[in-house]
Order: C-alpha cells, then sequence, then structure tokens
C-alpha cells in the first residue's frame, strides 16, 4: 500500500511537468502580451520595451521557461503582473471558496445520484426508472451557465433564503464552529451561499452519475453470484445492498475522480454566473490579462489536486472491494 | 424515529436562526461588472480601477456633469500668457485619512513620480510637457511646460494626488491600500468579490451620508441587474442589456440614468490594405452602415448615431455635419467609381468578442454582400485581437472603441496623426490633418483658432472617411428610487466621486 502511494505520487511529477510545459508555452505563445493589455490607453512603444525588459518578457521563451520552474520548484511562483502581490498568496485567498463549491458539488451529485440510480435499476422500466432517466438527460445537456440563471430566477429572486450572489463566510469554516461552539450561524449562511452555485456546478456530474449508477447496478444484478444469493433463499433488500450495491458502486467511484476534473473546469461558469470569487475566476481573468504568473501557478496547482483527488480514489477501492491489491 | 425527528427540529432551528437580524449600519452597495487590478492611478488608468479609487482619492480637478473642470483638490488654477506656466492654489484644511494636512510637495512627489521613467507609469507620456514642478508654498504650484500644451490640464484632472509619505511607505502595496483625501476612506478589500470604505467625518466637501461604501463585483450582466432588482446592490452603471432597457424605464421602482458619453465605436479601415486605401470603397462601407437601425434595435436606444470623433458635448464638435446616410445605391455607385461595379473581391473584419460588436459585424457582412463584397468576419478574444491590430497589419476591416475623448486633442491626435503614436492602427496620413493637429495643440485651448482648427479637422476626416463612426456612446446607470444625490455621470471614471452627497432614505 505504501509502496503504491509512494508510486503513484512520483508519477505524478512527469504529469505536472508536462502540464507546466504545455501552459506556460500556450499561454506564452499566444497572441497577445501582459504590458500591452495593462499600460492602458497612452504609453509609448518605448515604455512597452521597457517594462516587458523588467518583467523578463524580452528573453528567449526556453530561458523564461527555466528560470520559472527554477523557482516554482521551490515555492516561489512569482509575483501577479497586474496585481503585484504574490501568486501564491492571491490562489490561497480564493482556494477555499473553490474547494468547498467543487466538493459540494460533488456531495450533492452523489447524494442524489447514488439513490436514485440503484432505485431506477431495482425498479427497471418503473415511472422512477423512466423519470429519473429523463431527467438525466436533460441534466447532461443543460449548460451549466444556464442551470445557473435559472436557478437564480426560479429560485434566488422567490425565496429570500438564498441570495443572489456571492460568498459570505465558510460551510467546512462554519461546521468546525458549530462543533466547537455550538452556534450554527456562520454554518448557514455559508450553506446558503453555497447550496444553488453547487448545484449548478453538480447538476451534470448528478446526471451522469445517475446513469451510470444504474448501468452498473443492473449489470451487477444480473451476475451469477447475485442468482446464488438470491436462490439461497436472501431477501431482496440483502441481495442488493449487501451483494450488489458495493461492487456496482466501483465504476461510479472511478468516475468520481474524473467528475472532479469537469467541476474544476465548470466552476470558471459558474463562479462567474454567482459571482463566486474563486480561484476558477482569478485565473480566467488572469488569462484574459496575459497575467503569466497567475495562470501558469494556478493551472499547476488544479492539475496537482486533480492527481492527488485520483490518488485517493484508487486508495478508497481498497475498501469497497478487497480483492484489488495495490502493488 | 425519534432521532430523526430531533434532526429535523434542529433544522427547522438552524433555519429560523439565519433572520436574526443585527444592528445595520448605512451601508450603500454599488455593483460593478469588474474587479479592480490595483486603486494606484499612477499605474492602473483603467475604468474599474478609477470608478473606485476616485471615491478615495483625488485629482487638483474635476469633471463636472456637464464636463466642465471645476475645483477639487486646487480651488483655482491659471495659465500664464505665453503658456509655459500653469499655477494652482491649492486648498487649504484638507487632511490626507492619516491624519496629515495635503500640502504642494505630495502634489510634486505624485508627478515627479510619475514622470521618472524608473517607475514604469503607463500614462507617463501624457505628462512629459511638464519640465520642472515649483512650490511657492505649501498651497501654491507652479507647473513648468515644455511648450505651450492647451490640454494638458484635462489629464491633470484624471491624476490622484498620493501622499508622500505613505506612498513612500508602502511603495507597490500603494495601489492595494491606497490613502488619500477623498470623502471614503480604504478599510478592506476581498478581491472578487468586494471592496469597503468607510465614510470619511472629516471630509473637507462635508461628510459622506452613508457610514459605508461597498463596491461588490458580479461579472455576469444578467446576474448583476437581477441582485440590483432584488435589492442586493443600490446601484450601478454600465453593462445593461439592450433588450431590457425599456422594460426598466417603464418600470416605477428604477431609476435609469442617461447621459450621453465622451466616446463613439467605429470601423477602423487599414490603409496598408490596397482595398482600404481606397476613400471610395470606406465611404460606400460608410454608406452602409445603417446607424438609427443599429442603435434601436442592436443597442436598444442607448446610444446616437455618430459621425465626428469629437464627442457632441465638447464645445469643439463640428454641429454642421451629419451621419453618412445608409444608402446602398450611393454605396454600389463608389464601388463603381472605384473600379468594382459588381463587387468581386473579399474583406476581412475583426472584432472581440462582445456581443452587439459581433452583431454589427454581421449586419455589415450581409449589407456588403449585397454589393457582392464577400467578407470574412473574424471574432477573437480581446488580447489577441489587440495584439492584431496593435502588432500586424493582417486585417482590412475592424470594430473598435474609444471612450474617455475629454479634449479635441485626445480625440484625433493619437486617431488620425501620422506619427500619432501607437494607436495608428489605420495607418492613416494626411498632411493638412498633420498641420492642423499639431497646431491645435500649441493655441490656447479657449480661443476661436482653436475652435476652427478642429472643425476643419472633423470635415476632412467627414470626407476622407479612414473611420466609418458608428454610434455616439451613451452611459447609462441604475439606482433604486429611495437612493438621493445620485446623477449619471457622462464619464464612467467619476461615477461615484461624489458619492459623499448620496444617501439612503428609508
Amino acid at each position: 500500500m505504501q509502496k503504491f502511494i509512494i508510486r503513484r505520487l512520483l508519477s505524478i511529477i512527469p504529469t505536472i511537468l508536462g502540464v507546466s510545459l504545455v501552459v506556460f508555452f500556450m499561454i506564452h505563445l499566444a497572441p497577445g502580451d501582459p504590458v500591452t493589455l495593462m499600460v492602458g490607453d497612452d504609453a509609448t512603444p518605448a515604455d512597452i520595451a521597457r517594462i516587458q525588459a523588467i518583467y523578463g518578457f524580452d528573453q528567449p521563451l526556453h530561458i523564461q521557461y527555466l528560470r520559472w520552474f527554477g523557482n516554482a520548484i521551490q515555492g516561489d511562483f512569482g509575483v501577479s503582473i497586474r496585481q503585484s502581490r504574490p501568486v501564491m498568496s492571491l490562489i490561497w485567498e480564493r482556494a477555499g471558496a473553490t474547494v468547498e463549491l467543487a466538493f459540494m458539488g460533488m456531495f450533492i451529485a452523489l447524494l442524489i445520484s447514488i439513490p436514485l440510480g440503484v432505485l431506477s435499476a431495482i425498479r427497471r422500466g418503473s415511472w422512477i426508472d423512466i423519470g429519473a432517466m429523463t431527467l438525466a438527460l436533460i441534466g447532461i445537456s443543460m449548460p451549466r451557465f444556464w442551470v445557473g440563471l435559472m436557478l437564480l430566477i426560479y429560485v434566488g429572486l422567490n425565496f429570500d433564503f438564498f441570495p443572489l450572489f456571492g460568498r459570505e463566510g465558510s460551510l467546512f469554516g462554519g461546521i468546525i464552529t458549530f462543533f466547537t461552539t455550538l452556534n450554527p450561524h456562520e454554518f448557514i449562511t455559508g450553506f446558503r451561499y453555497l447550496l444553488l452555485p453547487a448545484f449548478a456546478l453538480g447538476t451534470a456530474a448528478t446526471a451522469l452519475q445517475t446513469r451510470l449508477m444504474r448501468s452498473s447496478m443492473l449489470e451487477v444484478l444480473q451476475q451469477d453470484y447475485v442468482r446464488t444469493a438470491k436462490s439461497k433463499g436472501l431477501s431482496d433488500r440483502v441481495v442488493t445492498f449487501k451483494h450488489a450495491f458495493r461492487n456496482a458502486l466501483l465504476p461510479v467511484v472511478t468516475i468520481v475522480g474524473l467528475q472532479f476534473g469537469y467541476l474544476l473546469a465548470g466552476a470558471v461558469v459558474v463562479e462567474t454566473v454567482f459571482s463566486w470569487p474563486g480561484v476558477a475566476r482569478l485565473i480566467i481573468n488572469a488569462v484574459s490579462q496575459r497575467d503569466f504568473p497567475i495562470v501558469q501557478a494556478g493551472t499547476l496547482l488544479v492539475a496537482i489536486s486533480f492527481a492527488l483527488i485520483n490518488l485517493i480514489v484508487d486508495i478508497s477501492y481498497g475498501f469497497l472491494n478487497p480483492k484489488i491489491r495495490y502493488d | 424515529m425519534k432521532k430523526r425527528l430531533g434532526l429535523l427540529v434542529l433544522l427547522l432551528a438552524f433555519l429560523l436562526v439565519w433572520t436574526g437580524g443585527i444592528a445595520e449600519a448605512k451601508t450603500l452597495v454599488i455593483g460593478t461588472w469588474q474587479e479592480a487590478m490595483g486603486l494606484d492611478g499612477r499605474v492602473e488608468p483603467g475604468v474599474a480601477e478609477a470608478e473606485r479609487s476616485n471615491t478615495i482619492m483625488e485629482a487638483l480637478l474635476c469633471f463636472n456633469h456637464d464636463m466642465e473642470l471645476t475645483p477639487r483638490l486646487a480651488t483655482d488654477w491659471e495659465h500664464s500668457d505665453d503658456g509655459l506656466e500653469i499655477t494652482f492654489y491649492l486648498r487649504e484644511g484638507v487632511y490626507f485619512h492619516h491624519g496629515r494636512e495635503f500640502v504642494a510637495d505630495d502634489v510634486k512627489y505624485t508627478y515627479e513620480w510619475l514622470l521618472d521613467p524608473d517607475n514604469e507609469a503607463p500614462n507617463r507620456s501624457l505628462y512629459i510637457d511638464i519640465v520642472e514642478i515649483e512650490i511657492v508654498n505649501d498651497h501654491e504650484i507652479i507647473f513648468h511646460l515644455r511648450e505651450p500644451n492647451g490640454f494638458l490640464i484635462n489629464n491633470i484632472a484624471r491624476m490622484n494626488i498620493v501622499p508622500r509619505d505613505k506612498a513612500e511607505e508602502l511603495g507597490d502595496e500603494f495601489g492595494s491600500r491606497p490613502v488619500g483625501t477623498g470623502p471614503f476612506i480604504f478599510d478592506t478589500w476581498r478581491r472578487d468579490d468586494r471592496m469597503v470604505l468607510k465614510a470619511n467625518p472629516d471630509y473637507w466637501g462635508g461628510a459622506p451620508k452613508v457610514d459605508e461604501l461597498q463596491f461588490r463585483v458580479i461579472p455576469s450582466d444578467s446576474a448583476r441587474l437581477m441582485a440590483f432588482e432584488a435589492g442586493e446592490i443600490h446601484m450601478f452603471q454600465g453593462g445593461v442589456d439592450a433588450l431590457e432597457i425599456e422594460r426598466l424605464e417603464e418600470d416605477p421602482n428604477i431609476v435609469v440614468g442617461r447621459a450621453p458619453g465622451p466616446g463613439y465605436e467605429y470601423v477602423g479601415f487599414n490603409q496598408k490594405s490596397p482595398l482600404m486605401n481606397d476613400y471610395r470603397i470606406r465611404q460606400a462601407v460608410s454608406h452602409l452602415i445603417n446607424r438609427e437601425g443599429i442603435v434601436d434595435h442592436v443597442l436598444g436606444g442607448i446610444g446616437s448615431p455618430a459621425y465626428s470623433p469629437i464627442p457632441p458635448m465638447l464645445p469643439w464638435h463640428h454641429d454642421g455635419l451629419e451621419p453618412h446616410a445608409y444608402d446602398p445605391e450611393k454605396a454600389r455607385q463608389l464601388l463603381a467609381e472605384a473600379g468594382y461595379p459588381d463587387g468581386g473581391f473579399s474583406l476581412s473584419l475583426h472584432t472581440s468578442d462582445v456581443d452587439h460588436r459581433m452583431e454589427i459585424a454581421e449586419i455589415l457582412a450581409y449589407e456588403l454582400g449585397e454589393l457582392g463584397v464577400d467578407v470574412e468576419i473574424r471574432i477573437e478574444e480581446w488580447g489577441a485581437f489587440w495584439d492584431r491590430i496593435m502588432h500586424t497589419t493582417d486585417y482590412d476591416m475592424y470594430i473598435l472603441s474609444w471612450h474617455g475623448q475629454l479634449d479635441p486633442d485626445r480625440a484625433t491626435y493619437r486617431q488620425f496623426h501620422s506619427e500619432g503614436g501607437r494607436y495608428d492602427y489605420i495607418y492613416y496620413d494626411n498632411a493638412r490633418v498633420n498641420m492642423l493637429l499639431d497646431e491645435g495643440r500649441i493655441v490656447p485651448a479657449d480661443s476661436d483658432r482653436s475652435l476652427e482648427i478642429y472643425r476643419e479637422v472633423q470635415e476632412i476626416i467627414y470626407r476622407d472617411v479612414p473611420y466609418a463612426f458608428i454610434f455616439y456612446i451613451e452611459e447609462i446607470a441604475l439606482s433604486q428610487p429611495y437612493i438621493t444625490g445620485f446623477e449619471v455621470h457622462p464619464y464612467h471614471p467619476a461615477s461615484w466621486e461624489n458619492a459623499h452627497l448620496f444617501d439612503i432614505e428609508d
């Protein structure tokens, strides 16, 4: 197990190297440069050249990359060109908001999709099944920004409980406060602000996982060992939950890791619609301003967290299926 | 079962608790479309930055709602007869937020910092005519100029004064926690979410009527409008959906403020492209723009048809001209004169991903298509589009805008002088225009000669069509009916600089 984790952690290194290279060269080779975008209406070409030299943009690209990478592995991701502040602190300020959003989105997705998928499989062909599958199809097809706007119009505007924009307090922080001081205020506030954006973010994942859960469950229910269990005289309930469910869960868990990637990508849209102050918006704004240090550090950290989440998912297989060995 | 019931009760209790209010300070909430990069006007000249920082810091002068220069930190100013000196008389008894009195040395520091090439100030070239700053006493200061510059004063009205001690102490950090003399004091700033400012009770113009001012960033236009209609923000300017305007104006619970702004949108013609070098083809394109139709149907009536680079609110504006008429037949004739009776050539039309510009591009491509001209529309992300017109000549036409055209020099020199600097991306070169624009810089701004010069420039531009002007922009602001003291400002960066006069009525 330890060996496995170490091996996987090591395998993240080439991934990170690859991501950093691709991102660095893509953003630097794209037309547009930060200085021209920064200086506004009245700078002269000489002013621009001078400022570019200060940031080292006049150097060959591979030198710029090596310089940046050398600093990055020492934990120095540089200073934002536009905001004149260390990139790491800009990212950390917003990381909590995005992590909370993505986890809540996934939590909602699992909360809905697993029971619904299982139910649809057991009651195959019933109205629950047909309804769930129709909803799932719609859920996959709806673009996130549209889901977000609809939630704002039909839920946000009608229920004062849900604010229309922004973020107030932290849900995770609120949970801790509740358990330490029994004061639920922060938790509830965090929850109010988080629920709609998380729901909008999680819609597609919910839909996909419901379908997956259903088909996986159907497949398992037709396996020999399930028939055996049934013929032993075990009740449907025991067969379904004790024998079939755990095995059916495996493909869903696999996809959860990958879905996190989509959630982080979808966060760009959701954070914009809900004015959520997260990392995705920081990165997307930095892209349009060509604020290279933020884009590079931001995408790198997203890539690392994606790799780590998938590692955790792989480890969790072992708990679901003892047959899986990690060596 | 009991356990579950308990959980439900607990949950209900939670729901009740959140409604528990706290004694509220009077907080004015302004929505904006974009976060500021920093609040130091010396290094960040953008609108999103200025609309915030102008509530914290002040310039020597400012523009009133009629776009006339009015006193701010200076109570009066005068040009010397030879035009080589500007004397400012500074307001006395004004204190920075950290308690020190505002004096002439702060003005000197601000401008010397700006002019020092090592400080990377992007707008340095605007002030380059200032060669020396002489302090007469704490409340009188003289700017010595290299040559007469009648319009420098407008740029001085756009530069906020920073306190020497704080600016030196904070360095780059100054833009993240600025100190000024303005009606509001910087408090906290969570980027991409909110900026909180506290009222300055000692403000020389009178203490603000609210206790706190917040800027909230809501990037999505629809979400911002919803937040406004739900009462979560009190006001915002810009980014109002054209399709919503009519409904909003009919709603008695919404105050829609409109004011013609100092800017316009246009089609630019790259004269390094052989086709666009022919003024008849440029005129033909101009006659294919249905300006009325675009304003009414694409812009929801926000704006007005344009025909000159100098906005109508400035005295130099030529009101004897009128927009080129929408006249496809005339356009066909012009193309025939140019040697293309049936079209038969193709042009590229570039713009960035702004909704109404993409629509205008489609309309223009259709109109040209009717005359046999094949138009390839290329929409690019802003940075890429900007890079194309700044650094390449690989385009025939593009759609773009100019804002903040506060004086006739700013509205013409960079655009139409063949040595106008980096903004000459149409490569227009007309000896007469060059000569006039050079002269316009030297003659006194309030002279008849100045008016004559820019009148002639506008006439030449009108015939030559280096730009086909589409529409003059109009600023639009929404405010709640219970907000008093607010009037929409034609110059967006100045929108909230009088926020100390705004009040929230019960």
